[in-house]
C-alpha cells in the first residue's frame, strides 16, 4: 500500500488532482514527492505537505485531518484509496472505477459525475452528493455511492445512471431533475424531493417531509425490482437496510416533465 | 459389447453444431415457475418443425434464482442465434409475461446475446421503465398483477444438438419402462435437455420422404410393423423402439447425459425386455460431433 501521510492540515484547500493509483504505479516516493500540487492559488510540490511511503501502488491511503484536502481520487479508474479521516470538495469527482472510501465525512460534491466504481463515506456527505458540475446535462452515470450518515442539499440532482445510497436522512430536493438512476434512504428526505424528475426511483424508508401536487399516489406495492435491489444492497455489505426494504407506496412523477420517475416510501 | 445382457451397437450418435441460452423462470411458487417453464418449452421438440428445441432443464430452490424466489431454469436450442432470438421473444412474451407473478432472468453471460425485455417491453405500451442494477439490466413491464421484471439481454452460447440412442425391446411396455429410467438419469445431468414429449420420442425420423413437401419422414427400418416388407434394422424379436434425443450446452453434457441414460436403460438388464442400444447418424458426414456408445460406457 502506497501512504500519503499529511504532514500538518494545510491553512487553505488543497487539490489532489493526479494523486491516484494508475498515475502512481509507476512512481518512486521520490518522484511522487516532486509531483506538482495545487495549495490555494499556489503551485508546490507533494512531498512538501505529504510524507510518502512506497508499497502496494495499486492500492493508496491518504492519512491526516483531510477535511481541506479537495477532489481526493478524481478521474480515478482502478485501484483502491483509503481516507483515514474526513474528506474536502468533490471526492471521487469523474472517478470511473476502483474504490475510495472515506473513513469519516465528505464535504461538498462528493462523487460528483460518478461514472464507475464504488465510494463510500462513513460519516456524513455535503451538499450535491452524486451531483452534477453546473451547467452540466447529468450527474452520476455509473457507479455506487454509499454514505453511512446523513446527507445534505440536492443529493443525485440530474443522475442519469448509478447508485446513491444514504443510510441516514437526506436534505432538500433529493433527487432534482434525476434523469434516471437509483437513490435509496434508510431514513426520511426533505422538501421538493424528486423535482422535475424525468425517471428514476427515489427510495425513502423513512419517508418524505412533503410530496409535490405533480406526483400522483400509486398505492402500496411489494414490487420484484425492490427484492432485487435489496439483495445487490446485502451484497453491498448493507444488510440492515436491505432488511427494511419491503412493501412501499408508490408515488410516480414529476408530471410537470417526463411523470416516470417514482418516488417509493415507506409507510 | 453388452451391459447387463443387452446388447450396444458398436455405433455412434452424430450431432450438429446449434446455439443455445438458458433463461431462469421464478414466480411466487414453483407450482407457477414450473407452469409458465412448461409452457414457454411446449411444441418445441425439433428445431425441424418448431423452429427450436427447449426443455425445463432443472428446478432451482430460492438460493439459486436472482430473486430469491424458487424457480426454473429452461433451455433453449436453435440453428442460428437469429432463430433463437425469435423463439425467445415469442415465448417468453407468450407464455412467461403472461403467467401469474413471473420474471424472467438471463441464465447465461456472455459477449454473443439475444435480446429478452428490450424487446417485450413495448409491451408496457410507454409506461415501462429499465432499471439497472449492479451489472444487470431489467425491464420492468406493469401488468395486471404488479410488474414483470425481465432482464433485458440473454447470453448466447455455441452448444450441440442431436445427441441420441434408441431402445429396442420385446415389447412396448418394456421399452418405455427402460425409457423412463433413463429420462430419470438423465435429467440429473446438468446443461442437457431431452425436448421431446417427456423427453422420449417414438417417432425416429430420416431425411427426406416420398412426398416433395415433407422434409423428414418416418424411419421405416426401425418401425417394427414393417419388419417384414422393408430393409428392418431390427432383430425377430424386437416389438418396439424408442429414441431419446439430447441437446447440451457442451459436447461433454450431451455425452455424459447420454451415458446416464444408456446405463439406467439397461438396469434392468435383459431380462427386463430390453434387447438392443444403437445410435443414429448420417454416416458421419454431417455433424460434427460423434458420440460413440462404446467410448461413452468405457
Amino acid at each position: 500500500m502506497t501512504r500519503l501521510v499529511l504532514k500538518a492540515e494545510p491553512p487553505v484547500r488543497v487539490a489532489l488532482d493526479g494523486l491516484i493509483p494508475e498515475r502512481l504505479a509507476a512512481l518512486s516516493p521520490a518522484e511522487i514527492g516532486r509531483l506538482p500540487l495545487a495549495v490555494g492559488n499556489r503551485r508546490e510540490l507533494v512531498g512538501d505537505w505529504f510524507r510518502v511511503e512506497s508499497g502496494d501502488p495499486a492500492q493508496m491511503e491518504i492519512e491526516g485531518d483531510c477535511r481541506r484536502l479537495d477532489r481526493i481520487g478524481a478521474g480515478m479508474s482502478t485501484g483502491s484509496i483509503t481516507v483515514t479521516g474526513d474528506a474536502g470538495a468533490y471526492l471521487g469527482i469523474g472517478m470511473s472505477g476502483g474504490t475510495l472510501s472515506v473513513a469519516g465525512a465528505a464535504g461538498f460534491g462528493a462523487a460528483t459525475e460518478l461514472r464507475g466504481g464504488i465510494v463510500r463515506i462513513g460519516g456524513n456527505a455535503g451538499d450535491a452528493l452524486g451531483g452534477s458540475l453546473p451547467g452540466a446535462a447529468s450527474g452520476m452515470r455509473g457507479g455506487t455511492v454509499i454514505v453511512a450518515g446523513n446527507a445534505g442539499a440536492q443529493a443525485g440532482q440530474r443522475l442519469r445512471r448509478g447508485l446513491v445510497v444514504i443510510v441516514g436522512n437526506a436534505g432538500a430536493a433529493c433527487g432534482a431533475e434525476m434523469i434516471a438512476g437509483t437513490v435509496v434512504l434508510g431514513g426520511s428526505i426533505g422538501v421538493h424531493l424528486g423535482v422535475a424528475m424525468r425517471r428514476g426511483s427515489i427510495i425513502a424508508l423513512g419517508g418524505a417531509a412533503r410530496i409535490g401536487p405533480t406526483f400522483g399516489d400509486c398505492g402500496v406495492h411489494d414490487l420484484l425490482i425492490v427484492k432485487l435491489l435489496a439483495r445487490h444492497l446485502a451484497a453491498l455489505g448493507l444488510g440492515a437496510l436491505a432488511g427494511r426494504l419491503g412493501p412501499l407506496r408508490r408515488w410516480m412523477g414529476d408530471a410537470a416533465v417526463a411523470g416516470k420517475g417514482e418516488l417509493l416510501l415507506g409507510t | 459389447m453388452r451391459l447387463a445382457g443387452v446388447a450396444i451397437d458398436d455405433t455412434f450418435a452424430e450431432a450438429f453444431g446449434m446455439r443455445a441460452t438458458r433463461l431462469v423462470v421464478t414466480a411466487d411458487t414453483i407450482r407457477w415457475a414450473r407452469t409458465a417453464g412448461e409452457s414457454m418449452t411446449g411444441f418445441a421438440t425439433s428445431v425441424i418443425g418448431c423452429g427450436v428445441e427447449a426443455a425445463i432443464e432443472r428446478e432451482l430452490p430460492r438460493d439459486d434464482t436472482p430473486d430469491g424466489r424458487p424457480g426454473v431454469s429452461v433451455l433453449l436450442f436453435a440453428v442460428s442465434r437469429e432463430a433463437l432470438a425469435k423463439a425467445v421473444r415469442d415465448r417468453v412474451g407468450q407464455c412467461v409475461l403472461t403467467c401469474p407473478g413471473t420474471a424472467c432472468f438471463a441464465g447465461l453471460a456472455g459477449d454473443a446475446q439475444v435480446p429478452l425485455g428490450r424487446v417485450l417491453r413495448y409491451f408496457g405500451d410507454g409506461y415501462q421503465s429499465a432499471k439497472r442494477i449492479g451489472e444487470r439490466r431489467y425491464w420492468r413491464i406493469p401488468v395486471m398483477d404488479g410488474e414483470f421484471v425481465c432482464e433485458d439481454m440473454a447470453g448466447v452460447q455455441r452448444a450441440v444438438g442431436g445427441g441420441n440412442f434408441l431402445m429396442l425391446g420385446r415389447s412396448r411396455a418394456a421399452v418405455l419402462a427402460a425409457a423412463e429410467r433413463a429420462i430419470a438419469a438423465m435429467r440429473q445431468v446438468p446443461e442437457a435437455i431431452m425436448p421431446f414429449p417427456g423427453g422420449i420420442a417414438r417417432s425416429g425420423s430420416k431425411v427426406g420422404s416420398r412426398y416433395k413437401f415433407l422434409p423428414a419422414s418416418t424411419n421405416e427400418t426401425f418401425c417394427p410393423t414393417l419388419k417384414g416388407i422393408v430393409e428392418s434394422g431390427l432383430e425377430p424379436e424386437v416389438a418396439s423402439v424408442l429414441e431419446i434425443v439430447i441437446d447440451g450446452l457442451t459436447e461433454k453434457a450431451v455425452g455424459a447425459a447420454m451415458a446416464a441414460g444408456i446405463r439406467a436403460a439397461c438396469a434392468a438388464g435383459a431380462e427386463g425386455g430390453l434387447v438392443r442400444i444403437t445410435a443414429g447418424n448420417y454416416g458421419g458426414k454431417l455433424g460434427p460431433f460423434h458420440f460413440h456408445l462404446h467410448e461413452l460406457l468405457r
